[in-house]
Formats: structure tokens, C-alpha cells, sequence
């Protein structure tokens, strides 16, 4: 709890025509990459990205309410910002650790963390789906694979191979952007 | 009317979803569940789209789009649209009490008020003539393309409610705004990008006002059709490209699996949100495809550029028209610029100069531009602010006015050359013809063959309207 402002990772340049004076962003290490949206450095008319497209304000006015909106900004923060796919790389690697030994049992798992709640047959037949789609391109692109995996600065602690961990990977972004997941109701 | 209890929300919502029948939620559905495949599904070029609820148009149409240059802050009508000689001579002079006796003020609440005169000359442009302030040679030079009304009025003298009023047709919080209603209505041309777009752009001479977001809201109706804001310095819209090592399959499969599962939890819960969150995700997927070639202004000539007086990308209002040209063709339904500039409190001599040099070149830009690609018969371009500025002096500045202001209107089958409505000498009240917000509204929608009596939307018991409760004019007199 507390504790200065931290700096996650924002897209390069986006300080660029921030020139009041010069600035250029320069992202935390360590745990203060990885701190609540609340401790985000908040630069007054240059917001970060994603607590702008989810609304954030910019106290450029006072709030009384917020806007609340759903936008395909937020969907494309969600999918590719780096600090929710190295989020989603960790959780598959705790799915790796925590989840059991068979795909369903993993599956099940995930989505139990993310929801609170058990997921149907149908749900999980969804995502094991996905994970034979996504562990058949990644065996046969390693190189891809290695790239997703190397996304954020944390290092990957996992006992499983690259192909299967960047398909969980895939598979806990998948989880992670649920409508059920990113919102309170 | 924002409504803070979620349930009632909800309700609201489910009954237009069930009323609507072939409603957004049973369109992003059948979307996904027509096959497991997105690629096969792009491939077959089904429309996915949202193509409207008014079908058919109650009329011919002659316009497709709208490109709204809305100056923010309250630009002087008579620094730009309404010459007022009359001011001149009266310069330093009390202005009569009847004029503003009881009148709403801003600013200038019990001070003295004394006439001041256009600080800049008007000139006649164009074979038609049309008085222009000579601030503004570039819009002079189109003055046969546009019709000019300079009897507006409002009803909010503050820039936020204002907005409001002028975006959604109450200074309430909470209705749609005007391109929301024109999404809704008329559904979207394009498949791979926002129907409703939102460019934003701050000048450098005099106050810049914020906008709220909600300005761009989509109030009741179902969120999909709120506007989508592009940035206008550096890259538009950010994270379009996938994470390092994820193919477009791979995204591809990644993103159908999110709205599957977001389907079959709708079919629990049935929250209209959902449905708005999986058309969210199909519409960020192929963002992800078209964004990287609606930026890339390297196809567009130098001429192109020289007549915007752009280079792309650097936040100006003259890179915003260009873009705004860009999505138009692209088929975006309503593009809304926002030029956050025209507060001019003090200094208006200057700011309104310095201002009019930040806008004017690229105004008639769009507007030549759209005409040598045979486009401006068929985009109806509106050129004004949420109010005027008044007669008196606020020191070297104005301060709001809502009883008379101007607006500019252009192609969409809007008649050239033409002016219509006058204020009173003293450019105080909108005498001759005045011109409401909702008869703007109104004559708008006939340009797309709406008939604002039947285009309605139910929501807490009444039907909501753009044009409100009572009985607007379609200004006849400026249409082609």
C-alpha cells in the first residue's frame, strides 16, 4: 500500500508531443511495473492509454460522475498491451504450476480464478479448442512462440515447454478479457 | 437521464434488444454462431454490419455522411459570418438596455456593457457575394459552395451544457449525441472501422475549453453506437498491431473464443453489454487490419498536402480534415472534429486572427478536396460552434452569447452561395428567420432522408427524439 506514482510500460513517442518541456517516458523495473492502475503516474492531458480508453479522467475538469463506456479501444488495450499479455503469460505459467495435469482440469481451473465460479462444458469445451489450435501453430513456429514468452520483463519461471506455454498463454488472455472478467456486474 | 440504477438500465435496454428483433445482440450472435470460422466468415463477405433501423428512409437521401467542424468555445459570429457595420460606429457606445435587460450574461454580469465593433474588416466573397470576415480568405474562396445561417440561437450560456445541447438537442446529461442517432438510424458504411469517429484538435490562440467524452456519448441508446475517439497526434488509435509472435490467425482465434464465450454467457445472463462487448471485439480486430492503411498518408500527393497545408499526424485541425476526409471515404457515417480554440475572453483581435489561420486553409481544403473526388454532393459538412459571442466588449475580448450566432452548412445537398436568417444591427438577437438547434437537427436529417417526427426512441416511458418536444423547420430555403 502507498508509495510514489510508478510507470508501467506506453507505447514509444507517446510523450513525443508532450512538449511542456521535453519528456520521454522511461518504464519502471521491478515490482513497480506491476502495481495497481492506481499508483499509474498520471500526466495531466497525456493520461496513460489504457486508463484513458477505460475512462479514466484527465483532470483537465472535475468529475462529478464518470463516462462509462465499451469501446474497441478498450478491447485492443485489453488483447495487445504488453502489461496485460506478460499478465497473461504468468497466469498460464501458474496454470502450468497450480492447474492440475490434464487440458480440462487446467481449463477449469483458469476460469475459476478469473470468475469465481465453475465453467460449463460448453465454456471449456471453447478453450480446449483453442489450446489444440494455438499449441499446433506454436510447435510448428517456435520462433513465435519465443517472441510471445519474451514479452515484459519479468523472466519465465516455467517447467513447460515453449509451444504449450505460449498456448496457455493465448488461452489465459483469452480468459482474461472476458466480459465477465474486466467488469464488477 | 443517465440512469444510476443498473437494473432499470438493463430493462431498458433488454426491451429495445426484444422490440428491435433482428436487434444488435441477435446480430453479433448470429455472427459467431454462423460458424466457428472468422477467417471463412471474412472471406465469405457477409455484412456483419450494423446497417440501421431505418429501413426504409423516409424519403430519398442526398446525403451519405456528415463531417461536423465544430469550432469549440464559441467563435465570434462577428468576427467570421456576421457583418455588423452598425457596431462599428456605435464602437465604445452603451448598448441599448433593451437589448439586455433580463437577458442571460456569462461573464459580464453587472458590468457596464459597451458596444464593440468587428475587430477584423468583411469582406464579399464568390459570385454570390456572401459577407465574410477577411480573416478567412480560404472559406471566402469556396463562399459559392456554402450556405451561410447566421441567425442560430441556443438556450445554455456555458460551454459544457452548451455542447451538450448542440451535440444531443438538450442541455440534460445523458441523450444520444447527433452521431450516435445517425449510427442507430442509418447503421454504417464501413465494416472495419467506427461509424462514429471523434478527431480532436487545441489551438494556440486563447482559451481551450475540454470536452467530455460523454459529448460523444451514445446516451440511451445501446453503447455501440457512442463515438470512437482517434487521437490526432502521432498514431490514432494505439496497440493495433498484435503482441510480438501472435499471427493474425492466432489473434483471430483468440478473439473468437473471447466473444463465444462471452456469447454463451449472455445466454445466462442476458446483459445487452455483452452483446456490445463482442461487437467491440470484432470491430478491434479489424481495426487491427484497416487503421494501419487509413493512417498511411504516403499514397496522398504533395498537392493533396499542400492543400490542407499538413504534413499528417501532427495534431493540427488541418491533419484532422484530412484524416476526416480519409474516413469518409472509407465510410464512416459521422465524423465529428473538435477544434478547441474559440474562447476568447480577452485579446480577440489577435486570437481570432490567429485562431482563423489555424482553421480556415484546411476548412476549404475539405471542402475542394471533397468536390474534385465527386464526394461533397453527398457529404454534408457543418462549419460552427456551440454559441456566438456578444456584442459588447468583455475588455479586449467577448464574452458568450446565445441569442443570435452563425453556422455554416456545406455540400450534402445544401444549396451554395446562400445565406439565411439575420440578427437584429446590433448582431444581438437572431430577428430575421431565427434558426433553432433542432432546426438544424431537423434539416439535417432530410439531407438523409429522415423525417425527425418518426425517429424516435423509447426509453422511461416517452419517445426520446433528437429534435425534442415541439416543432422544428427544415430550412427549406438552403437546400439544393
Amino acid at each position: 500500500m502507498g508509495g510514489p506514482s510508478v510507470k508501467p510500460y506506453q507505447p514509444a513517442g507517446y510523450w513525443m508531443h508532450l512538449k511542456f518541456p521535453n519528456r520521454v517516458w522511461k518504464h519502471d523495473t521491478g515490482e513497480n511495473l506491476y502495481r495497481r492502475g492506481l499508483y499509474t503516474w498520471w500526466q495531466r492531458t497525456f493520461l496513460h492509454p489504457a486508463l484513458l480508453a477505460f475512462d479514466a479522467p484527465t483532470r483537465e475538469e472535475c468529475t462529478a460522475q464518470r463516462a462509462r463506456s465499451n469501446t474497441p479501444l478498450q478491447a485492443l488495450v485489453m488483447l495487445n498491451d504488453p502489461t496485460y499479455v506478460e499478465s497473461a503469460r504468468k497466469f498460464a505459467e501458474r496454470i502450468g504450476r497450480e492447474g492440475g495435469e490434464s487440458v480440462e482440469d487446467r481449463i477449469r481451473f483458469a476460469m475459476r480464478l478469473a470468475t469465481s465460479r465453475t465453467a460449463s462444458d460448453a465454456e471449456v469445451g471453447v478453450l480446449q479448442n483453442l489450446y489444440k489450435q494455438q499449441l499446433q501453430e506454436y510447435s510448428s513456429h517456435k520462433q513465435a512462440a519465443e517472441k510471445l514468452l519474451a514479452i515484459g520483463a519479468s523472466p519465465r519461471e516455467s517447467s513447460m515447454d515453449i509451444a504449450p506455454l505460449a498456448a496457455w498463454t493465448d488461452v489465459a488472455r483469452t480468459v482474461l478479457n472476458l466480459n465477465e472478467t474486466i467488469t464488477r456486474n | 437521464m443517465q440512469d444510476n440504477n443498473p437494473m432499470r438500465l438493463l430493462q431498458t435496454r433488454r426491451s429495445f434488444l426484444g422490440r428491435a428483433g433482428c436487434g444488435v445482440g441477435a446480430m453479433a450472435l448470429a455472427s459467431l454462431l454462423d460458424t466457428n470460422d472468422l477467417p471463412a466468415r471474412a472471406a465469405s463477405a457477409q455484412p456483419q454490419r450494423w446497417t440501421g433501423v431505418l429501413k426504409p428512409l423516409h424519403f430519398a437521401p442526398q446525403a451519405k455522411r456528415v463531417i461536423y467542424l465544430y469550432q469549440a468555445g464559441g467563435p465570434s459570429h462577428l468576427e467570421t459570418f456576421d457583418y455588423k457595420p452598425n457596431l462599428a460606429k456605435l464602437d465604445g457606445q452603451p448598448i441599448p438596455e433593451s437589448l439586455t435587460k433580463g437577458q442571460p450574461i456569462a461573464q459580464l454580469q453587472g458590468r457596464e456593457l459597451k458596444v464593440m465593433g468587428a475587430q477584423h474588416p468583411f469582406k464579399k466573397y464568390g459570385d454570390s457575394g456572401q459577407d465574410i470576415c477577411s480573416i478567412f480568405p480560404h472559406i471566402g474562396s469556396v463562399a459559392d459552395e456554402v450556405a451561410i445561417v447566421r441567425s442560430m440561437y441556443t438556450t445554455a450560456i456555458n460551454h459544457d451544457p452548451a455542447h451538450s445541447y448542440m451535440n444531443s438537442g438538450t442541455s440534460i446529461n445523458g441523450a444520444p449525441s447527433a452521431g450516435a442517432w445517425w449510427l442507430y438510424g442509418l447503421g454504417s458504411e464501413t465494416d472495419n472501422l467506427p461509424g462514429f469517429v471523434v478527431l480532436s484538435s487545441v489551438g494556440k490562440f486563447g482559451q481551450a475549453q475540454p470536452i467530455a467524452a460523454r459529448q460523444w456519448s451514445a446516451g440511451f441508446l445501446p453503447s455501440r453506437f457512442q463515438g470512437v475517439e482517434f487521437r490526432s497526434k502521432g498514431d490514432p488509435v494505439l496497440y493495433v498491431g498484435n503482441p510480438q509472435g501472435v499471427s493474425r490467425n492466432g489473434q483471430q482465434h483468440v478473439v473468437n473464443a473471447v466473444n463465444k464465450l462471452n456469447a454463451l454467457r449472455d445466454d445466462v445472463v442476458d446483459n445487452p453489454e455483452i452483446a456490445t462487448r463482442i461487437a467491440q471485439y470484432e470491430m478491434a480486430f479489424k481495426m487491427q487490419a484497416s487503421v494501419p492503411g487509413l493512417i498511411d498518408i504516403s499514397g496522398e500527393s504533395q498537392e493533396t498536402l499542400d492543400l490542407y497545408g499538413t504534413q499528417g499526424a501532427d495534431g493540427s485541425f488541418a491533419a484532422n480534415c484530412l484524416l476526416a476526409r480519409r474516413l469518409a471515404e472509407r465510410g464512416a457515417r459521422f465524423i465529428q472534429l473538435y477544434h478547441r480554440a474559440w474562447d476568447h475572453h480577452g485579446g480577440i483581435k489577435k486570437n481570432m486572427a490567429g485562431t482563423a489561420s489555424e482553421v480556415d486553409q484546411a476548412t476549404a481544403a475539405l471542402i475542394k478536396d471533397l468536390k474534385r473526388r465527386g464526394m461533397l454532393d453527398e457529404t454534408l459538412i457543418l462549419w460552427g460552434g456551440e454559441f456566438g459571442r456578444t456584442p459588447m466588449a468583455q475588455g479586449s475580448g467577448r464574452d458568450h452569447h446565445i441569442k443570435g450566432f452563425s453556422m455554416m452548412l456545406c455540400g450534402g445537398g445544401v444549396k451554395g452561395g446562400v445565406s439565411y436568417g439575420a440578427t437584429d444591427d446590433y448582431g444581438y438577437n437572431a430577428l430575421e428567420n431565427p434558426v433553432s438547434v433542432h432546426d438544424l437537427h431537423a434539416t439535417m436529417y432530410h439531407l438523409f432522408g429522415i423525417d425527425f417526427k418518426r425517429f424516435t426512441f423509447g426509453f422511461q416511458g416517452l419517445d426520446f427524439g433528437l429534435t425534442g418536444v415541439g416543432a422544428p423547420r427544415v430550412l427549406t430555403e438552403i437546400l439544393a
